[in-house]
């Protein structure tokens, strides 16, 4: 017996983003080891406006770390979200986990974190920012032996590996583009940083330069040494000269371009993700 | 786009897969059971000139014609069509309106995405299924065809070539008992229709021995320790496969 407390948050709103956070908490909500789902952040206030929709789930400590591991299976099937989640950050101390993932809702993509956390530190997380609860446990449900043999490493931060850098690659450029005309020159200026930044690590990624050659400052050198190198040294020189996007179409051939490399530095990585990168560009308007 | 759409045959797919009827037996776009009959224009097509003209510049034998819509993260699972039917040589055409790389139908192993400028022949008494992995919707125009002289002459130049074909690599063991323990722990946690869901889509990934997909949810099943979920698969595969 549980109570659903999304419907409540109909009543005061007519969300475009109220189906899209039924299908998560119907996804999500299914165990009986989740005890509760809340909206967070800046959309509890704004469920009208774009930018990024956050959400806390709590769930049995003893449990948490089989969560995180089955996380981007319950997104994936259960949500339909584009990607595995970008594991953004994780606190080091195993009690929670952030994950960033790209959802289709009606013809576009929503970004969608999800932050994992354990019981025992709910009140603590939630206490720091609005909060809106969308589901809530009744009873608790005991007995049920989750652990399974999973760690705690399930819960640390993953290796930057090049799947993972294309996620985030998406990522940060479709913040970009959900930024456009909302935020300052400047804050737009940083998140091209960001995307550019995320580029050079894949790129740095895929042709196998030793983590400790992976800065700008290295990256001349080290790229000048093989044809492919050179190929991704020309491209990524080509996107830095570039001026910062300021509309949808400077976006889709910022997206394209990024594509593209990736498609020159990875092209094995860009085939297997192909129908994804195409659905990606049918969202944002690049295809 | 009419927006009535209709969902049929729940039991062979994810939800997502819907349908409107253009040619069938009872002239309602929402009657959607296919079965032999001498069909007629429904009312949707009568208000879609365009598509009647086509459809009926093709002088083909119809015995059923429908626009299907498949939604992102909707599948059609591994499945036999026609086994309710008449034995007679009937054929099944695609004509793609709407699509991205992402959707897909697999059958014998191997993945094709149906892409635009093309007509699609499929026989779907083989096992095949169907998918829309990330979107956003695919809909395709499905004509069900007696064989004839006319289908015949209307088929003879469709043709795959390779680069439409894309052959699926073969699961080692290892990477099958990986999705096993996955869908177990899935289980575990009470997640049961997302752990079939994750044996379901291997289908999309692999080449495998057909009804391979059901056999891995019957195992997942076994190994939480669901008999009544081992005995509901057993008859599940029977049905989408045609063997019972």
């Amino acid at each position: 017996m549980s109570t659903s407390l999304i419907s409540d948050l109909a009543e005061s709103s007519p969300p475009t983003i109220r189906p899209l956070l039924e299908v998560v908490v119907d996804a999500l909500s299914s165990s009986p080891r989740v005890r509760r789902i809340a909206l967070t952040g800046g959309r509890v206030a704004d469920l009208h406006g774009a930018g990024e929709i956050e959400l806390v789930v709590v769930v049995d400590d003893d449990c948490l770390a089989l969560f995180a591991l089955v996380l981007d299976d319950l997104m994936t099937h259960g949500v339909g979200t584009l990607l595995p989640g970008w594991r953004e950050n994780a606190d080091g101390a195993t009690t929670s986990v952030d994950s960033l993932y790209l959802a289709p809702h009606a013809g576009r993509l929503h970004r969608l974190r999800v932050r994992l956390v354990g019981g025992g530190l709910a009140e603590a997380v939630e206490s720091r920012e609005p909060s809106c609860p969308l589901y809530v446990a009744d009873q608790v449900t005991a007995g049920v032996d989750s652990a399974s043999g999973v760690t705690a490493e399930a819960l640390t931060d993953r290796p930057p590996t090049a799947a993972g850098l294309l996620c985030e690659l998406l990522v940060r450029l479709h913040t970009l583009r959900d930024e456009l005309g909302v935020s300052g020159y400047l804050r737009g200026y940083g998140r091209v940083v960001e995307v550019r930044e995320t580029l050079a690590q894949l790129v740095a990624a895929v042709l196998g330069l030793p983590e400790s050659r992976r800065r700008w400052a290295d990256l001349d050198g080290e790229l000048a040494v093989t044809p492919l190198g050179r190929a991704c040294r020309t491209a990524l020189h080509d996107l830095v000269a570039a001026p910062v996007p300021g509309t949808p179409t400077d976006v889709a051939a910022t997206v394209r371009t990024c594509l593209d490399l990736v498609a020159v530095a990875d092209p094995a990585l860009a085939a297997e993700w192909g129908g994804t990168l195409d659905s990606y560009r049918h969202y944002l308007d690049a295809a | 786009m009419p927006d009535e759409w209709g969902l049929e045959y729940g039991e062979y797919q994810s939800g997502g897969w819907l349908t409107l009827s253009l040619y069938n037996e009872s002239g309602d776009p929402n009657d959607l059971t296919i079965r032999d009959c001498e069909p007629q224009e429904t009312t949707l097509l009568k208000r879609m000139p365009a598509t009647r003209e086509l459809l009926r510049s093709f002088g083909l034998s119809y015995m059923w014609v429908r626009i299907a819509r498949l939604s992102s993260n909707s599948f059609l699972w591994e499945h036999r069509d026609y086994e309710e039917l008449s034995d007679v040589e009937r054929h099944r055409l695609h004509i793609p309106l709407r699509t991205n790389r992402s959707s897909a139908l697999v059958t014998g192993g191997a993945k094709v995405h149906l892409g635009y400028g093309g007509i699609w022949r499929l026989v779907p008494t083989h096992a095949h299924g169907a998918c829309n992995l990330t979107g956003p919707d695919r809909v395709h125009l499905i004509m069900d065809c007696y064989a004839d002289d006319a289908f015949r002459r209307f088929t003879e130049n469709i043709h795959l070539t390779q680069q439409d074909v894309q052959v699926l690599p073969e699961p080692e063991d290892d990477v099958l008992e990986g999705h096993l323990d996955r869908a177990v722990q899935l289980l575990t946690l009470g997640y049961g229709r997302v752990a079939e869901q994750s044996l379901l889509r291997l289908f999309y990934s692999y080449a495998m021995p057909e009804g391979t997909v059901y056999d891995l949810i019957l195992e997942a099943h076994r190994r939480f320790g669901d008999e009544s979920q081992v005995a509901a698969w057993q008859d599940t595969k029977k049905v989408m496969l045609g063997l019972a």
